[in-house]
């Protein structure tokens, strides 16, 4: 095939499902809009906490954890990512393709266990 | 054009009845939490309850839609549509028989983990834009839940594809039944088990279902929204619960085939259609999901990210690496 | 029909890019990015490259932009304040501009066509894609790999830094 003039038919349906469920969202949301009731009282539109009136703004003290966790997450996801070419090419790989990768495998598990050992990955109750 | 028309017909098909399967899914799940609980489910409305699901979705629309105050407008109505936009393409990847595939993508099982990752987007978004403390803390934490357990859940399919050999699921079905067991669940049990426990939390269910429990932060991100916005998380929460059947009957027990051992003993088995044994591997795994959120009680958020870091990454990264050696060493 | 797709590709992407660099709001801005990662994933999908879309869209857009959604909550940014950004200085702006130009002009002059390897178009089309890019990446690469190992532990050891102080 001529570079450039390639179109994945094959993907049509995902797009097709795309515009589906878009629409069925939107028309959902749109007949909701106009058969429900709409009663204004002040009371209804405040943040709910249990009774409370709302204590602050959400974006103070932003727990650590979380950050730390997304950063684990990105290394652990690219590390799944790089199993997938090795799982898929499985049988036409040569010895130190397959050792290579053992071999990353076991750096991954030496950075998890330094983790463990640190304590960054158990989540501390503040 | 005729095959534009045709794929337009077989995408309403399928959207069609597995939303319809959603609906009665809840019938189902109030029925057996409540045989479980010593007490009769719906009985009222229709023979026995049956047209429960359609009072209940006909009630939705005639709630009042509340926007809170100081909340961002496009992102809080933005939200549940991503949310159940990137959960309901999965369906197009599903074979759900031998020759009925919407769209037969080569990397399908990889194309059902990317929409996941972004579908993480529109809970932070939810929590972040209802403008509430603890919305955005129950938002960030549902988030938080579903990125580790992501992990685990890649891990447990990884293995599957290095028996397979392909990412593509129908083939992975068809390199499944020329195999001695016939299924991948059994040659695979750890993997088995880490993918079912990382398909109850990454659904957000019991006993993971902490973000919706209602006596921690209220409902968590979903606190502020109401009506068919909340209809619609919901509607993404139980089509995924269906994708993770799917691929719990597609890639660990055999799809629309049954084992060629079973085929040996019972030969008219043969004859039944695909579809069939593929609706009851899917509907027991429903029946599990219900199962578990009758029985279990909730973990903490604390023992729930333990369990999906420190247990569950080594028991996928071991059963690869088993799955590997076997596979390498030729037995 | 393919200039139609490229001619929308064209426009969206740079309109994209145009709001997220523009918006006040740091969340928008990131959810702009999430929007043009969306559309460069597409974008691979008609250069045949469909491992490459999805590693986009799950390691890129789901949990790369997902970190930067974290750092932008975590440093609290609510708005930048407006007339001290440096696009608005024309400093800024002639910056801007002169880098846009000299990337685009080494980008547009250092095309050349490849050597022809040994994975021929027709060997790439039968085996597909991952498994093609997986027998090359590991049987032709190997120390890669082992490096990437190694750089992925540079991560580890600055969250173990980062939790150990915080305790």
């Amino acid at each position: 095939m001529e570079p450039g003039t390639y179109i994945p038919y094959k993907y049509l349906p995902v797009f097709i499902a795309l515009v589906f469920s878009t629409i069925f969202g939107l028309g959902g949301l749109l007949i909701n809009k106009l058969v429900a009731p709409r009663k204004f009282n002040p009371v209804k539109f405040i943040a709910y906490e249990s009774g409370n009136l709302p204590s602050g703004e959400p974006k103070e003290r932003f727990f650590i954890g979380f950050f730390l966790l997304a950063i684990l997450f990105v290394v652990f996801d690219v590390e799944v990512i790089f199993l997938y070419p090795w799982a898929v090419a499985f049988d036409l790989l040569s010895i130190e393709g397959f050792w290579v990768m053992i071999i990353f495998i076991g750096l991954i598990l030496v950075g998890y266990i330094y983790e463990i050992l640190i304590g960054a990955l158990t989540w501390h109750r503040k | 054009m005729i095959e534009l028309i045709i794929i337009f017909i077989k995408t309403a098909v399928v959207f069609g009845v597995v939303l319809a399967h959603v609906a009665y899914t809840t019938y189902a799940e109030r029925k057996i939490i409540g045989r479980a609980q010593a007490r009769m489910g719906p009985m009222e409305v229709g023979p026995y309850g049956l047209l429960q699901p359609i009072a209940d979705f006909i009630k939705i629309f005639f709630k009042e839609d509340i926007v809170p105050m100081n909340a961002e407008k496009v992102l809080f109505q933005i939200a549940p549509l991503i949310v159940l936009v990137f959960t309901m393409i999965n369906l197009t990847v599903i074979p759900f028989d031998r020759n009925f595939i919407l769209a037969d993508l080569n990397i399908g099982l990889l194309f059902i983990l990317a929409s996941a990752s972004v579908a993480v987007y529109g809970i932070i978004l939810a929590g972040w834009s209802s403008n509430s403390r603890y919305s955005f803390l129950g938002g960030l934490r549902s988030a938080s839940q579903v990125l580790s357990y992501e992990i685990a859940l890649g891990l447990s399919l990884a293995g599957v594809v290095l028996s397979a050999g392909s990412l593509n699921l129908r083939e992975i079905v068809i390199a499944q039944h020329n195999t001695v067991f016939g299924v991948y669940a059994i040659p695979q049990i750890i993997g088995f088990i880490v993918f079912v426990i990382s398909a109850f939390a990454e659904t957000n269910r019991a006993p993971f279902d902490l973000p919706e429990a209602e006596t921690e932060l209220v409902a968590g991100y979903l606190t502020e929204y109401s009506a068919f916005r909340y209809a619609l998380f919901f509607l993404a929460e139980y089509v995924a619960m269906y994708i993770m059947a799917f691929l719990c009957a597609l890639c660990f027990l055999g799809g629309w085939t049954i084992p060629k051992f079973i085929i040996d003993i019972l030969p008219f088995l043969e004859k039944v259609p695909g579809i069939l044994w593929f609706a009851i591997k899917v509907y027991a795994f429903i029946f599990l999901y219900i199962w578990v959120r009758a029985t279990l009680p909730r973990y903490r958020f604390d023992q729930l990210l333990n369990i999906g870091w420190k247990v569950l990454i080594p028991a996928g990264i071991v059963n690869l690496l088993i799955v590997a050696f076997i596979k390498r060493l030729g037995l | 029909m393919i200039y139609l797709i490229f001619a929308y590709f064209c426009a969206s992407m740079i309109g994209i890019t145009l709001m997220a660099l523009t918006r006040k709001n740091p969340v928008h801005s990131v959810l702009w990015l999430l929007l043009l990662f969306l559309h460069i994933a597409v974008l691979y999908l008609f250069l045949n490259a469909e491992f490459l879309a999805v590693v986009q869209v799950i390691v890129y857009a789901g949990a790369i932009l997902v970190m930067f959604l974290f750092t932008v909550f975590l440093l609290g940014a609510k708005e930048l304040p407006k007339g001290k950004r440096y696009t608005d200085l024309p400093e800024g702006k002639a910056l801007i501009g002169l880098s846009l130009t000299g990337v685009f002009i080494g980008a547009f002059s250092s095309i050349t066509t490849a050597w022809k390897g040994k994975y021929t178009i027709e060997y790439i089309e039968k085996i597909g894609n991952t498994k093609a890019l997986g027998v090359m990446l590991f049987n032709e690469y190997p120390l890669a790999v082992f490096l990437l190992g190694i750089i992925l532990l540079i991560p580890m050891i600055a969250v173990a830094v980062i939790a150990w102080r915080a305790k």
